[in-house]
């Protein structure tokens, strides 16, 4: 007596389908605090600051939740195969988000500065390229969770970081800075360069991340160490 | 693509599954034993198979239509009135010509299945009864064990006992209407009733007993359960238990010699004298004529005819009402 | 995409309510069985004993542990089939909404009708597939409408489909997946409150458990579902609250007695259990 083929476990994949959403809710969650520390990084707005403090605490939240949901997912289920590379690549897309996340917030801090920096020019300018590009990076590496894309995925995860290319002109730049506030100047868009970079730096984990998941290659897991 | 690649060299730790087979002895053992159990099948079979083709062959003579319609007074003495004396021990029946005598054993035969069927209606119900008493709910207690154990000494009594038993008991008050097919039947009854309970109770043990849990778990009572789970199950067993029992009594004659009395007219109903097809074999085969001869192996013939019947009854029945898997 | 997305909210860590130490909690759905103390004996021989736990409604709870620990024992209690064995009493209450079930008072019958029973090896009766379903409306006196009620039980056991063609034939010409399902559908045309699961795929091939499985969470908000299994991954997937049993020698060195260790949320069971035998039980470092 044949069995007619049908799908089984209706209840784990809707699990499954759950978890994914969410972790595409605390992406779109940390894409709005990357707008919101770039609008600070435009007009140094207090009340957006406010904003994207809260904000983070709602992420940080929302990290240990889906973490649990994930150790409770391994410990009930017992996921095999590709479920068990989804749950256990979105432990660590959770947590790349968070880090991000908490990047964004050192960027945001300089928001009372931001006139001062903004004073500096040329430098600015370089930063303001590097900060848009960690976006706009983070917002494919996302594009690429959502529709499992393995070539954008690729294409994040092997690009450069942006400040390698801007390094020297950075540093040359920063040079240059003359006044009273210099130093205090070139230490702000510094750390706030480094900030934007890591932010890169991480979307680009997750990338390889895609990577592993889609081929199940162990090799996109070696790219992730730096 | 995979092509199938030709025999390579053997590898020592197989090399002794191949060629050889038994050793001389193991041969010869084997051969003799098999031989040993054909024979043993022959000479059990060839006696049954002679008694079986002698009777048909010695009694075939005497069926005719007539002998399920005529009476058995006839019977005696047509060889005489026609002139030919013939001796029935030397020749036997063989030697007379087709139609020379024409039988009647309606009587017989009616009685037969009038009193065998009564008793079937007497036994069949009390003893499955009985027997759903000592498996469903006496089980292992006094009472069921005592009974149980009366029922197999009753398995052991001898047939002539039983009639003497009802003969002393119901014949002999009635006097004058005490010999009848009801007297015989229950004799026949006491004879069948231990077998009819011992096999309907070791069908009943086996019908698994996660069956009358399942029942139990729905919320059923005992004779609910056995009722409508239980005795469905076994059902073909006990039919064919019950059937066995049938063509056991149709076959007794002891318990019949003082109970039925004999008569030569069919007699229909369970009152009054009649008689019975082993009455007429018994009465019959020790007579000299060649009708007697005749009647006797017709009876015989008969008789085993219908055990036969109930029997295949029985395997058809168990075989056609039994759940199979597909 | 992100409209759909926006409407879930994410639990925070403080979604799940705080338990005192019975178990209980206002905020958990009713209670159907309340054990207090539960011991069973056959004859002198105690099978388990000291058993206290909450069944509640609308979950599925399960009994984990070794051989012999008396987890269908403890389950043949909940619908007293444990009567039909020789020798069997108990001592200790088990409260069924508040009626003690072995009251004498009881009517077992009833019992049996409220609460059912679907047991191990698939059992079903040398009848048709449509007899087996309505045996139980038959005997609570059923006459009409029984299509109907073999319709809907057949249904509810996802079973329907595939034999609805076919219910003259008997039940037995069905895989052993299909009969167990056959099992559960008899066992829920009398509508019980509570089914009582008795290793039910332990005799079944993986897919035919998988469709169990997910039969028990489809029916769930209809039933209470108490489980017994020897498959800890099993409970690990299925149960909502699960109990672990183990054995534990009697005082005077005489036979195993089963005893309960701990009966808790299955997330915490499987994940951060508080007592150290049931964590060498779940990771398979003692059986």
């Amino acid at each position: 007596m044949a069995q007619p083929p049908g799908p089984l476990r209706h209840g784990y994949h809707a699990e499954l389908d759950q978890l994914r959403l969410q972790v595409e809710l605390m992406g779109l969650r940390v894409e709005e605090n990357l707008a919101r520390m770039r609008r600070v990084l435009g007009d140094g707005d207090g009340a957006t600051m406010e904003a994207a403090l809260a904000a983070d605490d709602d992420i940080d939240a929302m990290n240990c939740s889906l973490t649990e949901r994930c150790y409770d997912l391994l410990a009930r289920q017992a996921p095999v195969a590709s479920d068990l590379r989804f749950v256990v690549s979105v432990i660590r897309v959770i947590a790349e988000l968070e880090r991000v996340g908490d990047l964004a917030l050192r960027i945001v801090k300089l928001g009372p500065d931001v006139g001062l920096l903004a004073s500096a020019g040329e430098a600015w300018r370089i930063l303001l390229a590097v900060v848009d590009e960690a976006i706009e990076r983070h917002h494919r590496a996302l594009t690429a969770w959502s529709t499992q894309d393995l070539a954008l995925a690729s294409e994040v995860a092997t690009t450069p970081c942006p400040l390698d290319a801007h390094h020297p002109h950075l540093v040359a730049e920063l040079r240059r800075i003359e006044g009273p506030e210099a130093v205090r100047t070139a230490m702000g868009l510094l750390v706030a360069g480094q900030a934007a970079d890591r932010i890169a730096d991480h979307a680009a984990v997750i990338g390889a991340r895609i990577r592993y998941l889609v081929t199940g290659e162990a090799r996109h897991l070696a790219a992730e160490v730096r | 693509m995979t092509t199938i690649a030709p025999p390579g060299p053997i590898d020592d730790r197989a090399r002794g599954l191949l060629g050889g087979g038994l050793a001389l002895r193991r041969r010869v053992a084997d051969a003799l034993v098999t031989g040993g159990c054909v024979a043993a099948l022959l000479v059990a079979a060839v006696p049954l198979l002679h008694l079986v083709v002698t009777v048909a062959s010695r009694g075939a003579g005497a069926i005719t239509p007539a002998w399920f319609t005529r009476s058995i007074q006839g019977n005696v003495g047509q060889l005489a009135s026609q002139g030919k004396i013939n001796d029935a021990f030397a020749g036997g029946a063989g030697t007379l010509a087709q139609g020379d005598i024409v039988l009647g054993m309606q009587p017989a035969i009616v009685g037969t299945l009038v009193i065998t069927g009564l008793a079937s209606l007497l036994a069949i119900p009390l003893g499955v009864l009985g027997a759903v008493y000592l498996n469903e709910y006496g089980r292992r207690s006094r009472p069921a064990s005592a009974l149980r154990f009366l029922t197999d000494v009753m398995t052991g009594v001898p047939s002539v006992v039983m009639g003497l038993f009802i003969f002393s008991v119901w014949v002999v008050p009635r006097g004058a209407t005490g010999l009848s097919a009801l007297a015989g039947a229950l004799a026949l009854a006491c004879l069948m009733l231990p077998i009819v309970v011992r096999s309907t109770e070791e069908m009943l043990k086996l019908v698994p007993d996660n069956l009358r849990e399942a029942s139990a778990a729905l919320g059923t009572r005992t004779w609910r359960t056995t009722v409508g789970v239980v005795i469905p199950a076994a059902l073909p067993g006990i039919t064919s238990g019950a059937m066995l029992a049938v063509a056991r009594a149709a076959g007794e004659t002891a318990p019949l010699l003082f109970t039925i009395g004999a008569v030569t007219r069919t007699n229909w109903g369970i009152d009054g004298v009649t008689t019975a097809l082993p009455m007429q074999i018994y009465a019959n085969a020790t007579e000299n004529t060649p009708e007697q001869a005749l009647m006797a192996w017709g009876a015989a013939l008969t008789l085993i005819v219908i055990v036969v019947v109930c029997t295949v009854l029985a395997r058809v029945v168990t075989s056609r009402f039994s759940f199979r898997p597909t | 995409m992100p409209e759909m997305v926006e409407e879930v909210r994410a639990p925070g860590p403080e979604a799940r309510p705080e338990l005192d130490d019975a178990g209980a909690s206002p905020e958990l759905p009713d209670v159907v069985f309340d054990v207090q103390r539960l011991s069973v004996l056959y004859g002198s021989f105690r099978a388990v004993r000291d058993i206290s736990l909450r069944v509640h409604e609308h979950e599925i709870t399960a009994f984990i542990g070794p051989s012999g620990c008396g987890k269908t024992t403890m389950l043949r209690c909940f619908n007293r089939l444990n009567d039909l064995v020789e020798g069997a009493r108990v001592e200790g209450r088990l409260e069924y909404h508040g009626v003690d079930l072995y009251d004498p008072r009881v009517n077992v019958t009833e019992v049996r009708r409220r609460i059912g029973m679907v047991f191990q090896k698939p059992n079903p009766f040398p009848k048709s597939i449509y007899d087996n379903v309505a045996y139980g409306p038959r005997i609570t006196g059923l006459r009409k409408g029984l299509d109907d009620v073999v319709e809907r039980a057949l249904r509810g056991a996802a079973l329907w489909d595939e034999v609805k063609d076919r219910l003259k034939a008997s039940g037995l010409s069905l895989s052993g997946g299909q009969q167990q399902r056959l099992c559960i559908a008899r066992a829920i045309a009398t509508e019980p409150e509570v089914l009582l699961m008795d290793e039910p795929c332990s005799a079944l091939d993986p897919i035919a458990t998988t469709r169990i499985e997910d039969l028990m969470q489809e029916i769930k908000d209809q039933y209470t579902i108490v489980i017994v299994t020897h498959n800890m991954q099993q409970a690990a997937r299925v149960s909502d609250r699960t109990a672990f049993f183990t054995t534990e020698v009697g005082a005077s060195g005489e036979a195993r007695t089963g005893v309960l260790v701990e009966s808790d949320v299955t997330e915490r069971i499987f994940s951060n259990p508080s007592d150290e035998r049931t964590e060498n039980y779940v990771t398979g470092r003692f059986g």
